[in-house]
């Protein structure tokens, strides 16, 4: 791990102008021209202060050359060095540099007179600083505008970093604004495919569940046809059942036969053989004088009068019969049947073909006290 | 400042052109991102160290974010592209935590 303090080469980039500078100093303080300043005071430190803040520029001239200054002072140099580099930045780093040197210099005339290598290791910084800032600045005015090249010169770094940051922002902008727009966008091709496999799997789970859900609805479906099927045949049959067993009211074509007793009472046998007439002739509903006739009918003659099923019947006698009309009256006129039988016993009868015939009593038929129906086989 | 000013009007950029990631640059983006960021930190704490070198940071910023893509790049190659993805993030973001510590102290003294 390299921390950007690492990656900074201040020392090495500065270094040669810092080593530089204090020959340089010394350089100037052995020139004569050095009279124009302050002539009185300390030697020592003067002579080294003025010539930096009156002629930086004469300064670098022979440090090429000069190269033989202490060792010692380079490390406490480049710390200096890379502290005043911020203040390269500022639009006129000379001056400010200058006042403070000559500051200094007064400052070290002042107290600390015994101590001319730590007075002499400061000012000389100064200027190597000032040095590499114009330097920069010359350089920099080559590449850039050159209307205002110092302005633009000393704000190089602000403008590196802000092309940078420029470059930063976009991206940051587009890879969030891409994060959020579609959020597979970003992924690998492994990612999708694995994506793309869980997604085919997951619905041919999803196609297999749906194929069984159809299966049983269809199933239900067929059974609740064949329910309905099977509710209908049972109504069906009940209806059937309920006409012949007499539960229900009937209509349909059949015959309406009267008779009228005459002196000779009717036996009970001749009643009971005009309705085994009917039945074999078909007739699936039948009554008599407002009683509806089923399969257990009897009759029989007391004393007051012919008894059916426990009703007294009086003439004359109205049977109705739903059934085939040709087939019924032909059954009851056969030679020595019913209908003979009853004209022997001097009664008159009349029957008449009816298409349109309704029976609306019912009787409700007992439940057999013995018998059970027969368990279907199989089921 | 400027610098603030750039990043204001790069990300404006972005935001009103909204352009496609290109999908061979679409795993890349987002470490190189980081790699920026962390780069950006390191220079803010250079410049408070007083340590704040142009030419350093260009250099830095540049060779972060693509040294960042490519490992990326090569794990996909190798076949760990999200571990390795992965890492770079922790470490990035270790770094970047290192740095805004730094800074911390500097501006805050604590």
């Amino acid at each position: 791990m390299t921390s950007p303090e690492n990656d900074e080469p201040a020392p090495g980039r500065k270094d040669p102008t810092g080593a530089a500078d204090p020959a340089d100093a010394a350089d100037e303080t052995e020139r004569p021209e050095d009279g124009t300043s302050q002539p009185a005071g300390p030697a020592g430190s003067e002579a080294q202060a003025v010539p930096v803040t009156d002629a930086p520029e004469e300064a670098r001239e022979p440090r090429g050359a000069a190269d033989d200054g202490p060792d010692e002072e380079g490390a406490s140099e480049e710390e200096l060095d890379t502290a005043d580099e911020s203040d390269v930045d500022r639009p006129g780093p000379p001056e400010p540099q200058e006042h403070h040197v000559s500051e200094r210099t007064r400052d070290d005339r002042g107290t600390t007179d015994t101590e001319p290598d730590a007075a002499g290791s400061d000012l000389e910084v100064d200027p190597s600083d000032t040095d590499a800032a114009d330097d920069d600045h010359e350089h920099r005015a080559g590449h850039h505008d050159p209307v205002g090249p110092s302005w633009f010169a000393s704000r190089r770094s602000q403008f590196l970093a802000a092309v940078l940051l420029a470059g930063l922002g976009f991206a940051l902008v587009v890879q969030v604004g891409a994060n959020q727009e579609d959020e597979y966008s970003t992924l690998r091709q492994s990612e999708l495919v694995r994506l793309l496999d869980e997604a085919t799997q997951r619905t041919n789970e999803l196609e297999e569940r749906s194929r069984e859900l159809e299966a049983t609805r269809d199933e239900l479906a067929a059974g609740v046809e064949s329910d309905r099927r099977s509710e209908e045949l049972a109504q069906e049959q009940a209806t059937t059942e309920g006409i012949l067993s007499g539960r229900l009211p009937a209509t349909g074509p059949g015959i309406e036969l009267t008779i009228i007793e005459g002196s000779e009472a009717l036996s009970a046998s001749t009643m009971f053989n005009i309705l085994e007439e009917l039945r074999n002739a078909g007739a699936e509903a039948i009554e008599l004088n407002g009683v509806r006739v089923v399969t257990s009918t009897w009759f029989t003659r007391g004393e007051d009068g012919l008894v059916m099923d426990d009703n007294l019947l009086e003439s004359p006698y109205h049977w109705a019969a739903i059934g085939e009309p040709t087939t019924l009256e032909p059954a009851l006129e056969i030679a020595g049947g019913a209908m003979a039988a009853v004209r022997n016993a001097g009664a008159q009868e009349t029957i008449r073909q009816l298409d349109e015939l309704e029976i609306t009593t019912t009787r409700e038929p007992e439940d057999p006290e013995f018998a059970t129906p027969v368990p279907e086989s199989g089921s | 400042m400027i610098a603030v000013i750039g990043l204001v009007v790069g990300m404006i950029a972005g935001l009103a052109l909204q352009p496609e990631v290109p999908a061979f640059l679409a795993p890349y983006l987002p470490i190189a991102v980081i790699a920026a960021l962390d780069a950006l930190m390191g220079g803010l704490r250079a410049k408070l160290d007083g340590m704040f070198d142009d030419k350093v940071f260009l250099v830095s910023f540049l060779s972060n974010t693509v040294i960042a893509a490519f490992i990326v790049f090569l794990g996909d190659q190798l076949g760990v592209g999200s571990q390795m993805s992965t890492g770079v993030v922790v470490v990035l973001g270790i770094r970047i935590f290192s740095n805004s510590a730094a800074i911390r102290r500097h501006l805050f003294k604590a």
